[in-house]
């Protein structure tokens, strides 16, 4: 029996995510430094390409970062493809893709589960010293049908794309945490 | 499937384990910082519960019982209002209809419940800027719940619960003398969830999960609700 | 047919009887194009008692069509829903009281029936089928399951079916464990329901009077769009991981079940009911990024007509591809939907990006200061003044 729990605890323990506290100054893959006025739980081993940050958990609330996307590049991975199937496609990074582009791709990626996505909002904004775009999003999710509401931001510099999303609770959540994860946005620099 | 699934389970026993460690250990662990009592005099909204019970055959799938549920219900309501210390607290009930009308909040409920079982109660992951605080908000959000029902603060429900066939008894005596592999039978899981309507704070919050309880018969219903209502404040 | 069927324990999970793109692999049945004639349908059925497997599906189901029915992906649109009944009681007699129809926001192919009643329909369904006759063949082909109460082990929508899901999920459990665990069982019909269904819903669509042939077209439209990506196993990788490849065999079959030309199409009678949602909808196809797919999907729809939101959306889709042969595709059609009268606001800016990137000045801005002042509160129209701004010598 003592044999049989610690076999399942390396098997149960294998999958689980680890969480670390993150605070003051981080750097999303060398490239993008940003300044956290508070601190955020930064959740890790998400097999993601993108840093994924939250207040009160990944079901509520998510800020992410990509930086240094390159051409060709996926913003998610691909997910679960059956055996003699194509993979379906996933948003790709493409050189020289203007910023409605940019926000089309993360259309895609918000609704890849199934959710229904709705953008409400794109202007032109600076981003990590950049030029670049802003864009406002309602996220009904399929599993739940929770509303969310989202804001993202996005910009491209030498050919490398660098974003941002944050998304939570449409009740409640989003306005009261949209502050927070602003103020860590509007730190971002490229280095 | 049913080895991946077994896994599954067997990751559930684990923590099951580990839950009842975890709760032995730090009593206060189930109320917000600063809270202790409810408010003299106050109103208290129950919620229905959201029940469901399941039977569980040898390969381990699940199928709602609808008989059960019904009479696991029933039982829960009937062992709710034998609870003094909810009671005393001027309760009074929602109904299923007022419920589908805030439908948009409840989802939101069921959210941050999940987000407290996980990270707050179970701690795995725990999330570190809480540390180790039950500190979770609906925030205004509940505002036309209290507006609705003038209540000050709302109970919460949910538990699903499975029970193991007979055919899945067998099954389970067998893989332990073939294999020597544990799979377990049934399994209960909930939670109760007190909000604060002032301000949508969760102020007090405890779960369960284990191989026992049976919702099905009055008595062992009673002992579930107890488990799940054991520390509730009460309203002083 | 009884209410109270024996609760077998070893008896699967009764769920919803859902359609994606697959379905289930039959080999041919003998279709007896006589049966047609010969469809007798069952008297009302009963609520099962309560200590019944059904039973238990019944009361869930009530549970989750009451969560559907407050939540905010069902469309409620009255004329809609009174459609939609009015083809149930044609198809379905008397039964039709003791079912309710709700179209879900979901953009993908699905129809499904659960034995309670409660009948959902995806709008990707809805943009899909091109006359009533199609639409009624797939509510019938659901009525069929629902009529015959099929037993089926399905875990369609993992919130609700599933207590397995949501006992990992509540633990925060690696996702695809849930996925892969619990979706990957066997859920697919038996040949023999899957063929029943067939042989009911071509009974009911041809006895309410429409076009038999109709029906082999529903799921012909479907391979083809599947093809595109699944190859010869196209079918497979839908919402629900269904385990059966599709068969051209049912399709032979539906065929030979089909009887004469002739009977009732009902095209304009669903474009009517439709035409309101019809631009929401294909935003929403745009926005799956399946682009292979959606082509496959508008290109047929072209086929049978010149409609501007269909050329706004084959000509987006076509330029958010964007491969190299793309883009002469794309100027087509925005430029042919652009001299039609109903053109949406949308293709116009469409229209100014496909200007923009060919580095057309003066095209992209004719068409951007269309878009603006066809649609002057649109949300990016912070964004694209500063490309007209940038375009402007």
């Amino acid at each position: 029996m003592k044999r049989l729990i610690i076999l399942l605890a390396a098997v149960w323990l294998a999958g689980c995510a680890a969480v670390v506290k993150v605070e003051g100054e981080q750097v999303v893959r060398n490239r993008l430094s940003v300044q956290l006025p508070s601190a955020w739980n930064r959740i890790a081993n998400h097999h993601e390409p993108f840093e994924l940050w939250t207040q009160d958990g990944a079901a509520l609330d998510q800020l992410r970062f990509w930086s240094g996307v390159k051409p060709g590049e996926a913003l998610i991975r691909t997910s679960f493809t059956p055996a003699g199937q194509t993979a379906p496609r996933v948003p790709t990074f493409a050189a020289n893709m203007p910023p409605d582009q940019l926000v089309s791709m993360f259309e895609m990626l918000f609704s890849a589960d199934g959710s229904q996505v709705k953008t409400d909002r794109i202007e032109p904004a600076r981003f990590a010293g950049e030029n670049g775009v802003r864009f406002e999003f309602a996220v009904i999710r399929k599993t739940s049908e929770l509303q969310l509401r989202g804001v993202g931001w996005a910009a491209v510099r030498n050919g490398e794309l660098f974003a941002a999303t944050f998304t939570a609770p449409q009740l409640s959540f989003f306005q009261r945490l949209l502050p927070k994860a602003e103020g860590v946005v509007a730190t971002a620099r490229l280095r | 499937m049913v080895r991946r699934f077994l896994v599954v389970l067997a990751g559930v026993v684990l923590l099951t384990a580990l839950a009842a460690t975890v709760q032995a250990q730090t009593p206060s662990r189930n109320l917000a910082p600063g809270f202790s009592t409810r408010i003299a005099g106050s109103k208290l909204l129950i919620v229905p519960p959201d029940i469901e019970l399941f039977s569980q055959s040898a390969g381990g799938v699940l199928e709602p019982k609808a008989d059960w549920t019904d009479l696991a219900q029933r039982h829960f309501r009937s062992a709710l209002m034998a609870q003094t210390v909810v009671l005393a607290g001027n309760a009074m009930e929602l109904g299923d209809k007022e419920l589908d009308e805030l439908a948009q909040l409840n989802a939101l409920h069921g959210a941050v419940a999940e987000a407290v079982f996980v990270h707050h109660m179970m701690a795995r992951p725990a999330l570190p800027t809480k540390d180790n605080r039950l500190d979770w908000t609906l925030g205004d959000a509940v505002r036309p719940l209290r507006e609705r029902t003038g209540a000050d603060y709302a109970l919460f429900f949910w538990v699903r619960d499975s029970y193991a066939t007979q055919e899945r008894k067998v099954a389970m005596v067998a893989m332990a003398v073939l294999f020597g592999a544990v799979i377990p039978g049934g399994l209960q899981i909930g939670y109760a969830s007190l909000v604060d309507l002032r301000d949508g704070r969760i102020v007090w919050f405890n779960n369960l999960a284990r191989m026992a309880g049976d919702l099905r018969e009055a008595a062992p219903a009673l002992e579930t609700v107890e488990v799940l209502l054991k520390s509730f404040p009460a309203a002083q | 047919m009884n209410a109270g069927s024996p609760s077998g324990r070893r008896r699967f999970l009764r769920t919803a009887c859902c359609h994606c793109a697959a379905w289930g692999g039959l080999g041919l049945g003998l279709a007896h194009a006589q049966d047609a004639a010969d469809a007798t349908i069952a008297p009302r059925l009963e609520r099962p008692a309560i200590d019944t497997d059904e039973g238990g599906l019944w009361a869930m189901m009530d549970r989750e069509e009451r969560r559907l029915r407050r939540g905010p992906l069902v469309i409620r649109d009255e004329a809609l829903s009174t459609y939609l009944r009015d083809l149930v009681c044609r198809l379905g007699g008397e039964h039709c009281t003791d079912v309710r129809v709700h179209v879900v926001r979901t953009a993908q192919f699905n129809a499904s029936m659960a034995p309670n009643g409660m009948m959902q329909v995806w709008s990707g369904l809805l943009l899909r089928v091109d006359n009533e006759a199609q639409l009624a063949a797939v509510l019938g082909h659901e009525l069929g399951h629902y009529l015959e109460r099929h037993s089926v082990e399905r875990m369609r929508d993992l919130k609700a079916k599933s207590s397995a899901a949501m006992v990992v999920s509540m633990f925060g459990l690696p996702g695809a464990l849930v996925g892969l665990g619990i979706a990957a069982s066997a859920m697919g019909f038996s040949r023999d329901q899957e063929l029943r269904a067939d042989r009911i819903g071509m009974q009911l669509l041809r006895r309410a009077g429409y076009d038999g042939r109709e029906f082999p077209k529903v799921w012909e439209n479907l391979l083809a769009e599947l093809k595109v990506t699944g190859g010869e196993d196209a079918g497979r990788r839908s919402v629900l991981f269904a385990t059966h490849p599709p068969a051209a065999d049912r399709r032979d079959a539906l065929r030979a079940m089909a009887g004469e030309a002739g009977g009732r199409l009902g095209t304009e009678e669903l474009e009517r009911v439709l035409a309101p949602h019809r631009m929401d909808w294909l935003q929403e196809e745009i926005r799956r990024g399946q682009y292979e797919e959606s082509l496959a999907l508008l290109s047929r729809k072209l086929a049978r007509s010149d409609d501007p939101h269909y050329l706004y959306a084959r000509g987006e889709v076509y330029r958010l591809r964007n491969r190299d042969d793309d883009l002469p595709p794309a100027l087509a059609d925005l430029q042919r939907g652009s001299q039609l009268l109903k053109a949406p606001p949308e293709l116009f800016r469409s229209l100014g990006l496909l200007h923009q990137r060919r580095e057309d000045a003066a095209g992209a801005i004719g068409a951007f200061e269309r878009y603006l002042a066809a649609a002057p509160e649109a949300g990016d129209a912070g964004l694209i003044k500063t490309y007209l701004k940038e375009l402007k010598p």
